[in-house]
């Protein structure tokens, strides 16, 4: 296994040009290091304003950081996207919370669904392609010609991740990607996350804030409280036996609201 | 203390919410579950008659002995907030953004009238003081926007609880929240409710959370209610296949959670139809994978045991239930 995704030493204020960063408790995120090996599924958990999203945002380029530094493959995430910003977005994809607002609305599925080959490969994918792409998420080619409103949250998760894949990323992140939608279509496109995990070697890096679904997913569990890591570790042993009080307080208030059957 | 009979809701030419029979005697917590669309929140807020205009809302809701259904605005303006108290989903924006919190409780005390005007200040701490903010005086001076998502929650709920209703309408209050606060949140609830002999009415579309806050429960599907009673005992042994799916699709907290990691999740075929495009019989048919030919026909009410009801024709546990004529006599049936 090697290291695909190094954070060392990562810190981050979205309040860049202001006096106040040099105070501590203004980091968004502080003394971040986490080591993600190829092939692997890690969880990021945490309560609202604890950075995950921020983390995650950081990892796959869409923010860049104050201090501190993230290598992807090997070269820092500034090189990448400096030198080669297409290649490293192509390798580096995100499936957001709410697939109502990641699609354009007045696009058709088509369209959205062609952007990132567009964008990052500079070619116009095949229709063969496109419902390839649909197929491998569960769904006919029936919808390339339909508006993201007439179609259901669960469809258009689908949709969002057809698209994050259709240009073969190597990792895959996930920003609390069931949280919007039903329990029952939630465990479905856990389900496709997981396959389609398998079937192309992703390394997935899931965020949520919902331990059980983490639980059942993720090999490595990293938790955040306000902007550091106060945990880090196996599964099993996060969830049976935390070290810290703080994660011993999100496992027994996910329990708590959990079905107990 | 509430009764609804043959409540039916309709928008346009579609039929929402068709519900026989449902009850919450007083001091009882009862859950009512379903996904997006089910009709739960119509159900709840038909209650309180904050429904859309074009919606029409035939059958009997009985609050207290007292109709509900088509009772005139001011009627039911003096009920609500009083007698009847009700919490969101989103607490930031049923809080006025430019009114400080405590002014805000201090409103709903004034409007009923609750108590004189001298004691509304020395009311309100106390009201703040019994959601468990910590510093209430401090607090009753800020604005919303100073508050964390679970502060002002409890600013609601002490709102809600001001004017002591009997009974609360609680539709998704945790949905927004963290886990931790989340129980926070349900605690708070289910000991005032305890405390006060206040009736609930929790809606949520997560059945683990019902079952952290009420004993009793009711599960709806495309605004039929399939399965009710005892929260524990429908979870352990739901007999309608809808309830089964839905039990069996959470991903709990498995013993061992080594084994189960990667592991596929249980799923439900589909997704909820749009509004009009059911199929005839039991709603749940097309997504059912134990289905018969019966289920084209509305399947009756049956009894599983005391309190607990469904209507399914081929139900998980059919050899101790069968439909019975009694349960839909006792329902008003037919």
């Amino acid at each position: 296994m090697t290291d695909l995704l190094e954070v060392d030493g990562l810190y981050f204020n979205y309040q860049t040009g202001s006096r106040r960063r040099d105070v501590n408790s203004k980091w968004t995120l502080r003394d971040i290091s986490v080591t993600i090996t190829a092939g692997s599924t890690v969880g990021v958990v945490g309560e609202s304003g604890s950075g995950k999203s921020t983390l995650v945002r950081l990892m796959c380029g869409l923010l860049v950081s104050s201090k501190g530094s993230i290598s992807f493959d090997g070269r820092s995430v500034r090189d990448w996207l400096s030198e080669d910003r297409r290649e490293f977005h192509r390798r580096n994809q995100i499936v957001f919370q709410s697939p109502a607002s990641s699609l354009d609305p007045r696009l058709r599925i088509k369209t959205s669904l062609s952007e990132p080959t567009k964008a990052l490969e500079k070619r116009t994918p095949e229709s063969t392609e496109l419902s390839g792409w649909l197929r491998d998420v569960g769904l006919s080619g029936e919808v390339l010609s339909r508006y993201p409103h007439q179609l259901s949250g669960g469809q258009l998760q689908r949709i969002a991740v057809a698209r994050a894949l259709s240009v073969r990323p190597e990792v895959l992140f996930a920003d609390e990607p069931t949280s919007a939608l039903d329990v029952s279509v939630q465990a479905q496109v856990l389900n496709l996350l997981m396959g389609l995990k398998h079937q192309h070697g992703l390394t997935l890096m899931l965020v949520s804030h919902d331990l059980a679904v983490v639980a059942r997913l993720c090999e490595r569990i990293i938790v955040l409280k306000d902007g550091q890591i106060v945990e880090e570790g196996e599964t099993a042993q996060v969830m049976t036996d935390p070290k810290t009080e703080y994660t011993r307080t999100l496992v027994a208030a996910s329990r708590a609201t959990t079905l107990a059957t | 203390m509430l009764e609804i009979n043959d409540l039916k809701i309709s928008i346009g030419v579609h039929q929402i919410v068709s519900i026989e029979h449902l009850s919450i005697p007083a001091g009882r917590r009862l859950g009512l579950v379903g996904e997006s669309g089910s009709g739960k929140t119509m159900t709840a807020m038909s209650i309180i008659g904050l429904l859309p205009r074009e919606a029409v809302v035939t059958g009997s809701i009985k609050f207290q002995g007292v109709e509900m259904v088509n009772r005139s605005e001011r009627n039911l303006s003096k009920l609500r907030g009083s007698e009847i108290g009700t919490i969101f989903q989103d607490p930031l924006r049923a809080l006025n953004p430019t009114m400080r919190v405590g002014k805000q409780v201090g409103e709903a005390l004034r409007l009923h009238n609750t108590v004189p005007k001298k004691r509304v200040k020395q009311r309100t701490i106390e009201l703040l003081d019994q959601v468990q903010l910590p510093d209430p005086e401090t607090l009753a001076r800020r604005y919303p926007h100073q508050l964390s998502g679970g502060q002002r929650q409890r600013v609601l709920i002490a709102m809600a609880i001001a004017c002591d209703p009997k009974l609360l309408i609680a539709d998704e209050p945790t949905t927004a929240l963290d886990v931790t606060v989340q129980k926070e949140i349900l605690e708070l609830l289910a000991r005032l409710s305890d405390e006060r002999d206040m009736a609930v009415l929790f809606v949520s579309h997560d059945l683990g959370v019902i079952q952290a806050i009420s004993a009793h429960v009711a599960v709806l599907y495309g605004g039929i209610l399939v399965e009710t009673g005892p929260t524990d005992q429908i979870v352990r042994s739901p007999h309608h296949r809808y309830t089964e799916a839905l039990v069996s699709v959470n991903p709990g907290h498995p013993e061992d959670i080594t084994a189960a990691l990667g592991r596929p999740l249980v799923t439900i075929k589909g997704s909820v139809p749009p509004l009009g495009s059911f199929l005839p019989g039991c709603r749940f048919r097309g997504r059912c994978p134990h289905e018969v030919e019966r289920c084209a026909e509305p399947p009756p009410i049956s009894v599983a045991t005391h309190e607990h009801t469904f209507r399914c024709w081929n139900p998980l546990d059919s050899a101790s239930s069968l439909p019975s004529d009694d349960a839909e006599l006792a329902a008003g049936l037919q």
